[in-house]
C-alpha cells in the first residue's frame, strides 16, 4: 500500500482543479504523514531548570507514603522479638560449645588465613615480575617517545573537543536573550 | 498517587492547566511542556533546519510562556499562543542570521540534515517506515525550499490544523493576507515539487489527469 503518494496525487489533481476545499484537505492528510520531531530526552526537565522551576520527577515506583510507614512498623516489631530471643539463644548456642571447640575452631581459622595469605603473595609477586618486564621496555628510549607524543597527541585532541562541546548544551542552560 | 496525578493532568483542558500551573503546580507545567513539545519542535525545525537550534529554540519559547503565563488569555487556544511565541522566537533568531527573506539554503543541500534527524525511521509506525522514505523525504526536501513565511503558514494550517484567526493571530497579519499567503504557500510547493520531479509538471499532469477526477471537479462547489 503506497497511502502517501495516493494523497499526494489526490492533492495535485485537487490543486489543478482549483478544488480549494480538496486541495486543503489532501494537504493536511499529507503533511501529517511527515514524522513529528521531538527534543532530546530530559527537554522537560531542561525547561523546568531554565524557568527557575522546582523539578517535578515521574513517580514511577514511588510507593504511597503509608505503604513506606507500615513497613517500619513491621521491621522495627520483628527486631523487637528477635532481642527478647536473643540472651536465650546465647545460653542455648553455649550449652552446646566445649573450650576445646572453640579453640580447635580459633586454630583453624588461622591456619586458613596463613594459607590465603601466601597464595595472595604468589600472585603478587607474578604481578610484580610482570611489571618490571613492561617497565624495561617502555622505558626503551623509542617506545617511550612515541609513548609520551601518543600522551601529547590525545590530551590535545580531547582539548580540542571540549572546547567543540558548546556550554549551551548543558542541561543548566537558561537563555540570557 | 502522584502517578494518577499525571494521569488526570493528561486529560484536562488547556486553560484548566495553566489555571493549576498558576497555582502553583509543577505537574501542571510538565504536562504543558508534554503537550506541546513535539508540534513546536516540528514547526521550529522545519523552520531553522537545525535540530540543536530548534530545541534551544523550543526551549526558550517554553521558558517565555512560563514566565508570562498570567497574559495567556484563557479563551484562546493554548497551542496557538504558543505557536506565537514560537514564531516570534523563530523570526528573531532567522533576522539574527538574515535569512528571512531568501531562501535557507543552497538548492541541492535544502533540508538534508534536518530530514535524517526528523524521520529516525524507528520513531515512525512501521507502516510509515515501510512506504514512502522518498517521498517524504523530497516533500520535506520541497518544503525547506520555500519561502520560510510560506513554508510556516503552511505548517500551522495544514500540520497543526490552526484556524484563520489563529493563523491570523500567530503571524500578526489581517485575515486577507492569511489566504492570499495560503493561496500563495499551496502554488509554492506545488512548484518545488515539479521542480524536485515529484509532481508531473501543468500540461503532462493534465494529460495523465483522468477524465472522471475532471467530472468530480466541476461538481464542486465554488470555494
Amino acid at each position: 500500500m503506497r497511502q502517501a503518494h495516493t494523497i499526494l496525487r489526490r492533492w495535485l489533481a485537487a490543486e489543478r482543479r482549483g478544488g480549494a476545499a480538496a486541495s486543503e484537505r489532501a494537504l493536511a492528510e499529507l503533511l501529517a504523514w511527515l514524522p513529528e520531531a521531538r527534543p532530546r530526552p530530559g527537554f522537560g526537565d531542561r525547561v523546568m531548570a531554565a524557568a527557575g522551576l522546582p523539578p517535578t520527577y515521574s513517580a514511577v515506583a514511588a510507593p504511597p507514603i503509608w505503604l513506606g510507614r507500615a513497613l517500619v512498623a513491621v521491621c522495627l516489631l520483628l527486631t523487637a522479638v528477635a532481642v527478647a530471643y536473643l540472651p536465650a539463644l546465647a545460653m542455648l548456642v553455649a550449652r552446646q560449645l566445649t573450650l576445646a571447640d572453640v579453640l580447635s575452631a580459633m586454630a583453624q581459622s588461622l591456619t586458613a588465613a596463613i594459607d590465603y595469605l601466601a597464595a595472595a603473595m604468589a600472585i603478587g609477586k607474578t604481578f610484580a615480575a610482570l611489571y618490571e618486564a613492561m617497565l624495561r621496555v617502555v622505558t626503551a628510549p623509542p617506545l617511550a617517545l612515541a609513548w609520551l607524543s601518543t600522551l601529547v597527541f590525545s590530551t590535545l585532541t580531547l582539548r580540542w573537543l571540549a572546547r567543540l562541546l558548546s556550554p549551551q548544551r548543558s542541561p543548566r542552560y537558561v537563555p540570557t536573550h | 498517587m502522584r502517578r494518577s496525578a499525571t494521569r488526570e493532568t493528561a486529560t484536562i483542558r488547556d486553560a484548566e492547566l495553566v489555571r493549576r500551573a498558576l497555582a502553583g503546580s509543577g505537574e501542571a507545567y510538565r504536562e504543558i511542556v508534554r503537550r506541546f513539545e513535539r508540534p513546536v519542535m516540528s514547526l521550529i525545525v522545519r523552520m531553522v533546519r537545525d535540530p540543536a537550534t530548534a530545541e534551544d529554540l523550543a526551549q526558550e519559547t517554553f521558558v517565555k510562556a512560563f514566565r508570562n503565563l498570567r497574559r495567556y488569555d484563557p479563551r484562546r487556544k493554548l497551542a496557538s499562543w504558543l505557536f506565537k511565541i514560537a514564531h516570534n522566537a523563530t523570526l528573531d533568531h532567522l533576522r539574527k542570521k538574515s535569512l528571512d527573506t531568501v531562501p535557507l539554503e543552497p538548492a541541492d543541500a535544502a533540508g538534508e540534515g534536518s530530514w535524517e534527524v526528523l524521520s529516525a525511521p524507528a520513531a515512525w509506525a512501521p507502516d510509515r517506515r515501510a512506504e514512502s522514505a522518498e517521498l517524504l523525504a523530497g516533500l520535506d526536501r520541497a518544503l525547506a525550499r520555500m519561502r520560510p513565511n510560506y513554508r510556516e503558514i503552511l505548517l500551522l494550517r495544514f500540520r497543526e490544523g490552526l484556524a484563520y484567526r489563529d493563523l491570523a493571530e500567530v503571524m500578526e497579519l489581517p485575515m486577507g493576507t492569511v489566504k492570499i499567503q495560503l493561496h500563495r504557500a499551496r502554488k509554492q510547493l506545488l512548484h518545488e515539487l515539479e521542480k524536485l520531479g515529484l509532481a508531473p509538471a501543468g500540461a503532462e499532469a493534465a494529460k495523465q489527469e483522468p477524465a472522471t477526477s475532471r467530472r468530480v471537479a466541476t461538481k464542486e462547489s465554488p470555494e
